[in-house]
């Protein structure tokens, strides 16, 4: 540190010019509950049920998903229609469960199930994590997943 | 009817003071927010502008803790020894030609005597707490504030050989005119020296960073209020920005001409405006403004630099800002015997 550097301390004069440049720069603050996050294209939220495009569920109820799924957070109930055909009566995941590794939607053979983009899912009762086949039909509606 | 004014006039600076010392909260956390790259109070009025208010109004509502072992006397009168005295300085502060309580002729001797008043309530209050951590941030600010109190009365004298006079306002009108070129004739030119002594002890004399050694949350859990809660502590914390604001004033009456406008600009601007605003209104605007730099200066210095170590301040206190001092006095007396400046 040379001696005119001691004198008029200039180190804190160019400090100063550090901290008024940042004070006049844009903060980096993101105001998250009023400005939501646009979430990447495939990123992995609560899942959703896929129809076909009459109307007929695409979920056939074969329970890969829930084979493959490390959580075991998936439950499938069927039953056997009329003509012998498989009814899926329960789709089930426990999304307190869930490790959303979107194994399930690897899997699955007829594109019936995706991680969708929704993702607060925390919940003061551990008893409504579960989510059932409706809601997650009704949430395949959503015109964000008309391309799946 | 002189009464009335009077008072009316007391209202209006004690208003002012405690209205400044509210919107410097606010402007300490925003600056603070803006130089760490984060937003700041944001949701409470506009721009959180009532921020401080709301958490003024928490601090009443919580509970006032007395340590068990503590000096109950003592303890309950430390921030109001603190506070009070940094708002009675307002009383000699010429804010405008006519703004001021009252005109003494030993205004800068008042100042710096009552000022010197504001470290009983640190001490009393680190004494009182019993508690280690109090008593040493107690301590260091008595040992801090008696150093430089030096440092600053000696730079003040220099002012004083300058205008002939210790009222403040024979100060402020002897700062009128200009230089060659529109250099305004404040005694900041001459006295450069004293100027520079003066912001540096006035850092320390407010117990703000660089210098907040007596507060120290780091080592010292925040020193003499450690053990202090709610609106006590709020005492303390405004008697830190009132005496902030306090001695900001004083920079600008001493060293920059007070409420007098700048040389050219200021006639420019005046010329605008009707002759009444300019006669009552403008000096009034001029002396803020002045004041508001060196507040954004106190929290711009503040997130900038460091806390000093103990004995570096000491050293800095003895061996390098009082011989300066002393120098400076020296200075003064020549400039004024010589007819130099």
């Amino acid at each position: 540190m040379g001696l005119m550097t001691n004198i008029f301390q200039t180190d804190i004069l160019k400090g100063l010019g550090v901290t008024i440049k940042y004070f006049f720069s844009k903060p980096v603050t993101f105001r998250y509950p009023e400005v939501r996050y646009e979430m990447g294209e495939r990123f992995r939220g609560a899942h959703i049920l896929k129809r076909h495009e009459d109307g007929i569920e695409r979920c056939v109820g074969c329970g890969l998903c829930a084979e493959i799924c490390p959580a075991q957070a998936i439950r499938i109930e069927t039953s056997n229609g009329e003509d012998r055909e498989r009814i899926v009566d329960r789709y089930e995941i426990d999304l307190g469960l869930c490790i959303y590794c979107g194994f399930c939607q690897e899997v699955c053979p007829v594109d019936a199930v995706f991680l969708g983009k929704d993702y607060e899912l925390a919940d003061t009762d551990p008893g409504r994590t579960h989510v059932g086949k409706d809601e997650m039909l009704a949430k395949g509606e959503d015109p964000r997943y008309d391309h799946l | 009817m002189y009464l009335l004014i009077f008072t009316l006039k007391v209202a209006a600076i004690i208003a002012l003071a405690l209205g400044g010392t509210t919107f410097m909260i606010w402007v300490e956390r925003k600056g603070a927010a803006r130089i760490q790259n984060r937003s700041g109070p944001l949701y409470v009025g506009p721009w959180g502008l009532f921020q401080p208010i709301a958490d003024g109004i928490k601090l009443f509502l919580k509970e006032d803790i007395f340590p068990t072992c503590a000096d109950k006397v003592l303890f309950f009168l430390a921030p109001l020894i603190c506070f009070a005295p940094s708002l009675m300085t307002f009383a000699v502060i010429p804010v405008g030609p006519h703004v001021q309580i009252a005109d003494i002729n030993i205004g800068i001797v008042y100042i710096l005597a009552i000022s010197s008043l504001g470290i009983f309530g640190i001490v009393m209050g680190g004494w009182s707490s019993n508690n280690k951590y109090s008593l040493l941030g107690g301590l260091r600010s008595a040992a801090q504030m008696i150093s430089y109190e030096i440092t600053l009365g000696l730079s003040v004298v220099g002012v004083v050989v300058f205008a002939g006079s210790l009222s403040l306002n024979d100060i402020v009108l002897a700062q009128g005119g200009s230089w060659f070129l529109g250099i305004p004739k404040w005694f900041v030119i001459p006295q450069i020296l004293g100027f520079a002594l003066f912001l540096v002890s006035m850092f320390a004399e407010t117990n703000r960073l660089p210098f907040d050694l007596p507060e120290a949350e780091h080592e010292l859990v925040g020193g003499y209020f450690t053990e202090y809660s709610s609106i006590q502590w709020g005492l303390f914390m405004m008697g830190e920005y009132v005496a902030m604001i306090s001695i900001s004033c004083v920079m600008v009456t001493l060293f920059l001409g007070g409420w007098l406008p700048l040389p050219w600009i200021g006639p420019l601007i005046e010329g605008l405006l009707p002759a009444g605003f300019v006669l009552y209104v403008m000096p009034v605007v001029w002396f803020l403004s002045k004041v508001a730099f060196f507040m954004f200066l106190f929290v711009w210095v503040r997130w900038t630099i460091p806390r000093l170590r103990y004995d570096q301040l000491m050293a800095l206190g003895w061996k390098v800002l009082i011989p300066l001092a002393l120098l400076n006095v020296i200075i003064a007396g020549v400039l004024k015997t010589f007819q130099i400046v």
